[in-house]
């Protein structure tokens, strides 16, 4: 730990090795917990919101599975991890205007929304299946098998800009509109009513949302249930109010990634996948968490 | 100012007019009812009037102009909404229900500043919401549901308040409330369109009425004009009785065969 600080800030007192170890292999895998954390959060509330529904979370929309099958595709095809990254944020963004061009097509409702984004999602979860059945079973399936997982072991400054600037954008884009947000939960008419362009507003909003997600799963692989419940911890610590609700998101997205990842990196010899722990911790944890709140709250309103 | 529909036709399904070369206008700082019966073209009506939806024909005119060249913003600060039904997903407290309606005056990356939450003050004020304002919207009364929809609308600046069955779901006692509340509204110098499916609250609370069937406007005028017998047996198709006393007509009833007509 202080050796991590001198490292940081004092760079001269501490070796040379511990201070390569810090500055290109910690820092920006820390970077990424953070960005991936804030990303999936603070996506799931915004999808939550848009989408009207509170069992939503980032993955509705199609954004995650389209970034699995451009991985799988790329690990299939290559195994550079720089197409990697690329595929899985090209198939990801794929899945947003798929979803959105079908849905211009009968009204852009947020009924249509979800169930394409649902039937997306599923083509591309069988064109993975398709890829995993094709894949050499001795080396290439248990590369796709291990990404899915999910993980940051790979982060070094080389791949991480790309997620870090999007991330920037995002969440300064998210912290801006966030008031506006609450008009967009509104019914689509009371929306109107209040003078909203509803459709050109609800396309940027879920544009940028699944540009975070595009970018944090190429980056991570598949890391499943933040995007669901840190919305929820907010909203029962916070309120349901977005200017609120979106900063609280990303804080706690962020700082519960951030532990993930140390427990995933130093909990055994070899590294535990984060999509795995993720579940296996979280998931009680957050539970315990919830229902203590909304215990002193006395129920969920 | 003067807000109104010229000739105005509406239609979800093709081939099916909803509403059906409608000319009517609201009469300044008055409530005027919008009555009919269930699928006759009342929210249609409404909604097009506050421009949410486009005319298929015809228009819905504001000051002499036609409501679509209007910015939608310019719209909203003029003309407000109140649905029948209001469903937050989540539960907002009330002060950021009335809050949302000062959206037309915010940029898409602006955050409500102190003159709007000073315009909100003020609207939930009037309405003696203030000391409900941290409850959560959820929470309160029908009642008191509907106030904080006015108490939206303004808090949006505007002088049009159109209600879509504002007295659904509520008893005698809250629709009294709220139909008092527009009485005294409407006396400043707010004007109210408020469609219902009780022809008695138009001769209780409405200056004015229009009659809906089938998409189409068969009476307007005065609650006395427009609800009698004969036009409402056309727009219900039953027949209906009238009870009057000295001060004229006071309630309109079916007739049933409980009280057979004298």
């Amino acid at each position: 730990m202080g050796d991590a600080f001198s490292a940081l800030f004092r760079p001269s007192a501490v070796s040379s090795t511990i201070r390569a170890l810090v500055l290109r292999v910690r820092l920006p895998r820390i970077l990424a917990a953070l960005c991936v954390g804030a990303n999936l959060a603070v996506s799931g509330a915004v999808f939550q919101g848009l989408l009207r529904n509170p069992l939503v979370d980032s993955r509705i929309l199609g954004v995650s599975s389209g970034a699995a099958f451009g991985a799988a595709l790329a690990l299939l095809l290559t195994h550079s991890a720089v197409y990697v990254q690329l595929f899985a944020f090209g198939f990801g963004l794929l899945a947003i205007f798929i979803v959105y061009g079908i849905g211009l097509r009968f009204g852009s409702s947020i009924l249509i929304l979800v169930v394409t984004g649902i039937l997306v999602s599923a083509f591309y979860n069988a064109l993975l299946g398709l890829i995993k059945y094709v894949a050499d079973p001795l080396d290439t399936l248990p590369a796709i098998t291990y990404w899915l997982l999910g993980g940051l072991g790979g982060s070094r400054w080389s791949n991480l800009w790309p997620l870090l600037a999007i991330t920037i954008f995002g969440i300064v884009f998210f912290l801006m509109i966030r008031w506006r947000l609450n008009v967009l939960t509104l019914s689509e008419n009371e929306a109107l009513a209040l003078g909203i362009n509803v459709r050109r507003s609800r396309f940027a909003v879920l544009f940028v949302a699944a540009l975070l997600v595009a970018s944090s799963v190429a980056m991570s692989g598949i890391i499943g249930w933040i995007g669901l419940i840190v919305p929820h911890a907010a909203r029962a610590i916070v309120g349901p109010d977005h200017a609120r609700l979106i900063p609280a998101s990303i804080g706690i997205g962020a700082f519960i990634l951030l532990v993930l990842d140390d427990i995933s990196r130093t909990a055994m010899a070899t590294e535990i996948p984060l999509g795995i722990l993720a579940g296996l911790i979280g998931i009680p944890v957050f539970l315990l968490l919830f229902m203590r709140l909304l215990r002193e709250r006395g129920g969920w309103r | 100012m003067s807000l109104g529909a010229v000739g105005l036709s509406y239609s979800y399904i093709p081939g099916t007019l909803a509403l059906r070369d409608v000319t009517m206008s609201l009469e300044e700082s008055k409530t005027t009812f919008i009555l009919g019966g269930n699928g006759s073209g009342k929210t249609t009506l409404i909604q097009c009037l506050c421009g949410i939806r486009a005319p298929k024909s015809g228009s819905v005119q504001i000051d002499g102009r036609d409501l679509r060249t209007l910015h939608p913003l310019q719209r909203a600060r003029t003309i407000g909404f109140v649905p029948q039904i209001h469903e937050p997903v989540f539960t907002y407290s009330v002060y950021q229900v009335v809050l949302m309606g000062r959206a037309p005056y915010l940029g898409p990356f602006t955050s409500p500043q102190k003159v709007d939450h000073e315009r909100v003050a003020a609207a939930l004020k009037v309405l003696d919401l203030w000391k409900l304002r941290d409850r959560s919207y959820t929470a309160i009364s029908g009642g008191e549901q509907r106030l904080a929809l006015i108490a939206r609308g303004l808090a949006q600046g505007a002088k049009y308040l159109l209600m879509d069955e504002p007295d659904a779901h509520l008893d005698p006692r809250h629709q009294h409330d709220v139909f008092n509340r527009t009485g005294d509204l409407a006396a400043e110098g707010f004007t109210f369109a408020i469609s219902s499916h009780n022809p008695n609250n138009a001769i209780l609370y409405g200056d004015t009425a229009v009659l809906l069937s089938a998409g189409r406007l068969i009476a307007q005028g005065s609650p006395q004009e427009v609800v009698t017998p004969e036009s409402l047996q056309h727009a219900y198709g039953m027949e209906f009785e009238t009870l009057t006393d000295a001060n004229g007509l006071r309630a309109v009833l079916p007739v049933t065969g409980r009280h057979p007509q004298s």
